[in-house]
């Protein structure tokens, strides 16, 4: 479409997506879950190609577990929703009266983010036509070519069986080029798509002023937070297999999941046990020049925020760029601080295998240290606990301000859900009003519905046998009120 | 599959349709329509026994529609839950629904 003008261009995306999403209404539940299982299927069918693509094309993360999220984004997310109601009367209570009937949004904008972009796509497709909503791709501008195909993938399965034309489009597909691609219209042309009268919801997945433009725009939107995950090991957990989940956790696809641990406190009299089992499983202390050094390349000097050049790197790779040396088979590098600020950049969110370690000499301690790590740039998001008394971690999660807490489990894969636990499979996690979100919910399909709600008459029985003109009496106390409605109640 | 287009003289045309209006079946009605209504003042488009459209049926109902001058292209009996298609497209007004 390149001789049309924005305007013209998003009119006519949202005016394909308005079409598509009349037609879609007219769909019944069977008919909606074949399109949603074909889809699965072609994304799942595609999956090792997207992931080659996806690594080649940003250069972020690693193959094998690029693999890993698109079976998350197709199978798991699949696995969560499939046997769900979405289409009509999804329940009647015959005892309150309550009928429920599901009725889809209209146009929905998916925001895309750099470094999960296939495994996102397909997510959101997935969940977008589990519930007859049209879809438009909004891809970051460094992830084109592999959104693109993803949603080009889903696209022909949907076709096949029957979808809506147009169900799902995408804004952009050739791939970027620096020296051409005009990053000004790409932010217009989202911005007006997201202001568009027509557009009826935005799943942003991404940065900071992406998230803030969806909330900015008019149109209602779900949003996601920075995360800046503490994990604490209590002196109840058993350090071995704490060590292996965060490991299983912070080195998955390089650390670019928002919900990976950013940092370890560990309680005082488990510290040895625990970093013996870190340096055993591939941690690398660094000493406090090592520190510097890392601190000086993992912050982007001008905008005092993490640096792209770091962000899904390998630790080895990080090491080389702070001119350290370490060992071959170093996986994370460790950074033990002894306090958190802005003053300690390692104390931030890094989406790399780096991890600031604190050890504190008590459960309370460590507590407290969590909950600075968790104000500092991390609220709303993601928190995580290693311990087997069951008050420490009721204390833990009382304490912490996060969506997700994370009990003997790895943090990232825990969050998005359905591998380690029976949270919502999503790739777009709710931080919560603290993270500027309306939800702390995983964003699915419930999101994705307005519910009618059919109210039969079922009159309280106690105002049907209560004096209504003591209403008006003003000489009648709250509590009197109160013994008179529920009388013989 | 039933489509029938009857000149009902004074440049009036009404095409009569039911049952699925998928993408199929617009494809292959679409030629015999457009050769029906041309030169027609007035076009009707009846739909009752139309139970699903397709979004090619939009867009044919508003191909036809420009074949005539405004508020000579009408569309009748249409079904509640076809009825809300064309809301939910924000197409009722514009290919005047009755």
């Amino acid at each position: 479409m390149a001789n049309y003008t924005t305007k013209e261009k998003v009119d006519k995306l949202l005016d394909n997506a308005l079409n598509s999403a009349a037609v879609f209404s007219q769909l019944d539940q069977k008919q909606t879950d074949k399109i949603v299982k074909a889809v699965y299927r072609a994304a799942f069918k595609n999956r090792i190609k997207l992931a080659k693509m996806a690594v080649e094309e940003t250069e972020i993360g690693n193959f094998d577990d690029k693999v890993v999220k698109n079976i998350v984004g197709s199978f798991y997310v699949y696995e969560d929703i499939k046997d769900q109601k979405t289409v009509g009367v999804i329940s009647d209570d015959r005892a309150t009266g309550i009928m429920e009937v599901a009725e889809p949004l209209g146009p929905i904008l998916a925001i895309i983010p750099v470094t999960n972009p296939t495994s996102t796509t397909i997510f959101k497709i997935l969940i977008a036509l589990k519930t007859r909503n049209p879809i438009i791709i909004s891809p970051h501008q460094k992830a084109i070519g592999c959104i693109a195909e993803a949603a080009r993938i889903c696209y022909e399965a949907a076709l096949k069986e029957d979808a809506p034309e147009n169900c799902i489009q995408w804004t952009l597909d050739e791939v970027y080029d620096p020296a051409t691609f005009d990053l000004k219209e790409h932010f217009a042309e989202t911005n007006a798509i997201m202001a568009h009268k027509d557009l009826a919801l935005i799943v942003a997945t991404g940065g900071g002023g992406v998230v803030k433009a969806a909330y900015t725009s008019g149109t209602p939107a779900y949003g996601v937070g920075s995360g800046n995950v503490p994990v604490l090991i209590d002196k109840t957990a058993d350090a071995q297999f704490a060590v292996e989940q965060i490991f299983i956790s912070k080195t998955f696809d390089n650390g670019t999941i928002c919900a990976s641990e950013q940092a370890v406190v560990v309680v005082e009299a488990i510290a040895d046990e625990v970093e013996e089992e870190f340096k055993k499983q591939g941690g690398y202390f660094l000493n406090e020049s090592e520190v510097k050094a890392v601190e000086d390349i993992v912050l982007d000097p001008k905008r005092g925020v993490m640096s792209a050049a770091v962000v899904g790197q390998p630790a080895l790779k990080i090491a080389k760029m702070a001119g350290i040396s370490v060992p071959d088979d170093t996986k994370i590098l460790m950074a033990p601080l002894d306090s958190v600020g802005n003053e300690h950049p390692l104390s931030s969110e890094i989406l790399c295998p780096i991890l600031a370690y604190y050890v504190k000499k008590d459960f309370s301690t460590a507590l407290a240290t969590c909950m600075d790590l968790n104000y500092h740039g991390g609220m709303g998001h993601s928190a995580s606990i290693h311990s087997n008394r069951e008050d420490k971690i009721r204390e833990f999660a009382i304490t912490m301000n996060a969506g997700r807490i994370l009990v003997n489990s790895p943090s990232s894969q825990g969050a998005v859900g359905g591998l380690f636990n029976k949270l919502h499979t999503s790739l777009t996690l709710g931080c919560g009003t603290t993270g500027k979100n309306i939800t702390t919910d995983n964003i699915t399909i419930k999101h994705l519905m307005n519910i009618q709600r059919v109210a039969r008459r079922r009159v309280d029985e106690r105002l049907s046998n209560f004096d209504t003109s003591l209403f008006y009496d003003e000489s009648l106390s709250p509590k009197e009120f109160e013994k008179k409605y529920n009388m013989n109640y | 599959m039933s489509i029938e287009c009857i000149s009902e003289g004074a440049g009036k045309t009404i095409c009569k349709f039911d049952g699925r209006m998928d993408t199929t079946k617009c494809m292959d009605a679409e030629r015999k329509i457009m050769q029906a209504i041309e030169g027609a003042n007035e076009i009707v488009f009846d739909l009752d026994g139309v139970e699903y459209i397709a979004s090619s049926f939009l867009r044919l109902c508003g191909k036809a529609s420009h074949k005539v001058i405004a508020g000579n292209f009408s569309i009748i009996n249409v079904t509640p839950s076809v009825k809300k298609v064309f809301k939910i497209a924000g197409l009722a007004e514009r290919l005047n629904l009755i």
